[in-house]
């Protein structure tokens, strides 16, 4: 089994994306090797609201909810966050990402701690997407800095019950994400380094490390290839590409 | 045959994985045979003196000879010095059998007029010229960093000098565009994030014999960075050129 935390669908505002709806994502992911992955769409994250675009991608996702997991983009700074959260949690959703950098918030700020404990309550995963884009590819009128890795830290310290996976962290920010700090995961889709993986879990906790691509804005096949080439355990390989995301995204593992 | 990667950099003072033997190890593992070894060229900063290039050309020469197989060298150059020293290095440099061509990095722009000289040296000497090339929008510093649209003006006032155009992902399809008419001009991928469409443009819009496979490892993963390549929708025989052959006939012809 191989579990994709990190695909979107949908468009981007400076490069054409392959693969960008559903349909053609599952099916180039699938010719990858890949058996289920964490969609989001990049349609909401430059909306004024990011919830049409999710109702969209949740139309578009019906019939391949045995591929996808929808994690919804979620503002926590707009006013009907608890709405949107609650239909969530009542429509079985496990997971919600999060756009700190995008959105324009510090993720560790005390005006967000209510959204955080419904969060808690609800079970959610919550991912906290590090970044979109290498900063260096940046439209110019579209720089939009990195989520401070220790704003994530302190705030998962004062959620010790929520699991917040970091998607697109490189990899000096992954290292400081997951040392330490037990409910912190970290994906390899922008880690890189010479034998990156190894390095990685040299690091940090094999348990804290889960698979992710960013596709379809890099590559499938360059984290595929990490993973193949990384000096590493079968049982670590394991860990990573599936074993762990699932313990922190299925409520049910039976379904995977 | 094997994989060759055109863009890699040796260490002037390694860490564990940027070991040259470690580097070749990682490299094999991945099918790449052959590595074109282009120096620690930010070891000293972006404007290294003589003494510098000398001790930065030492090391490849040395690595040269002690991995013949796999490594080819190319002579680091900074276009601000005396055009004496650097045809005396680039003589002591491509007098060796397994050195191929020039490097240039970001003591100035490809653009700069001062470029010429070391381009005329490289005509001289059958070079090939490797010219380091991002986009500049965001890292504004354009004086040192060339876009690719200066590597096409460099390579419009020297038609018959060969120039390799690093980091084809960097810049990407606006990239691709700028060179596309130079066909002096061939690039690599080396560099940045594996991000998805920018093979597949360039092999529409360069063909496919201009296009290279590079890592710029050790800064970078050979694995990830074969994953351009080995995830772009473009066909094997294309692949196996820019993995293989496309390198081969452009290094058999210097």
């Amino acid at each position: 089994m191989i579990l994709d935390t990190n695909v979107w669908c949908g468009r981007w505002h400076s490069r054409k994306l392959s693969f960008n709806t559903p349909e053609k994502l599952e099916k180039h992911l699938r010719s990858s090797g890949i058996t289920r992955a964490v969609i989001s769409t990049a349609d909401a994250v430059f909306a004024g609201d990011p919830q049409p675009w999710n109702e969209d991608l949740s139309r578009s996702l019906s019939g391949r909810e045995s591929f996808f997991i929808h994690a919804p983009v979620i503002n926590p700074t707009l006013a009907h966050w608890d709405d949107v959260l609650t239909a969530y949690a009542f429509d079985s959703a496990r997971a919600v990402r999060l756009l700190p950098g995008c959105h324009g918030y510090p993720i560790n700020s005390s005006e967000l701690l209510p959204f955080f404990r419904m969060c808690s309550r609800f079970g959610f995963t919550v991912l906290v997407q590090m970044r979109m884009e290498d900063e260096r590819d940046h439209h110019r009128l579209v720089q939009v800095p990195p989520v401070k890795a220790e704003e994530i830290i302190e705030l998962a310290g004062g959620f010790p019950y929520i699991d917040f996976l970091c998607l697109s962290a490189c990899f000096s920010e992954a290292v400081a994400l997951s040392s330490g700090v037990k409910n912190l995961y970290v994906d390899m889709s922008f880690a890189e380094k010479m034998n990156t993986v190894a390095g990685l879990i040299a690091r940090v906790p094999v348990s804290q490390v889960v698979f992710g691509s960013h596709s379809p804005f890099f590559y499938t096949e360059a984290a595929l290839l990490k993973m193949k080439y990384a000096e590493v355990s079968r049982e670590d390989k394991n860990l990573i590409m599936g074993g762990n995301a699932l313990r922190i995204l299925a409520s049910d593992q039976s379904e995977f | 045959m094997s994989i060759t990667d055109f863009h890699v950099h040796s260490r002037l003072d390694p860490g564990p994985c940027e070991t040259p033997g470690e580097m070749i190890r990682l490299a094999k593992k991945c099918g790449i045979g052959r590595i074109c070894l282009l120096g620690d060229v930010l070891y000293f900063g972006e404007d290294p003196s003589e003494e510098q290039i000398r001790n930065i050309n030492d090391q490849t020469l040395e690595l040269v000879d002690k991995w013949p197989d796999v490594f080819l060298g190319f002579c680091f150059l900074n276009p601000k010095l005396s055009e004496n020293f650097l045809r005396a290095e680039a003589e002591r440099c491509l007098g060796h059998q397994s050195f191929k061509g020039i490097k240039l990095e970001i003591a100035v722009n490809a653009a700069d007029p001062r470029v010429d000289k070391v381009m005329r040296i490289a005509g001289d000497m059958d070079a090939i010229v490797v010219q380091h090339s991002w986009n500049t929008e965001i890292i504004n510093n354009r004086r040192h960093q060339s876009d690719p649209e200066d590597v096409a003006v460099l390579a419009r006032r020297f038609p018959r000098v060969r120039i390799v155009m690093a980091h084809i992902t960097a810049a990407s399809q606006r990239g691709v565009l700028a060179i596309a008419p130079c066909e002096n001009v061939w690039t690599d991928v080396s560099g940045a994030q594996p991000v998805g469409g920018t093979v597949e443009y360039a092999v529409d819009k360069l063909g496919s014999e201009r296009i290279l496979f590079g890592s710029d490892a050790p800064g970078r993963d050979f694995s990830a960075q074969l994953g351009k390549i080995y995830g772009a929708q473009i066909p094997e025989r294309v692949k196996e050129m820019i993995l293989k052959d496309n390198a081969q006939k452009l290094l058999e012809s210097s």
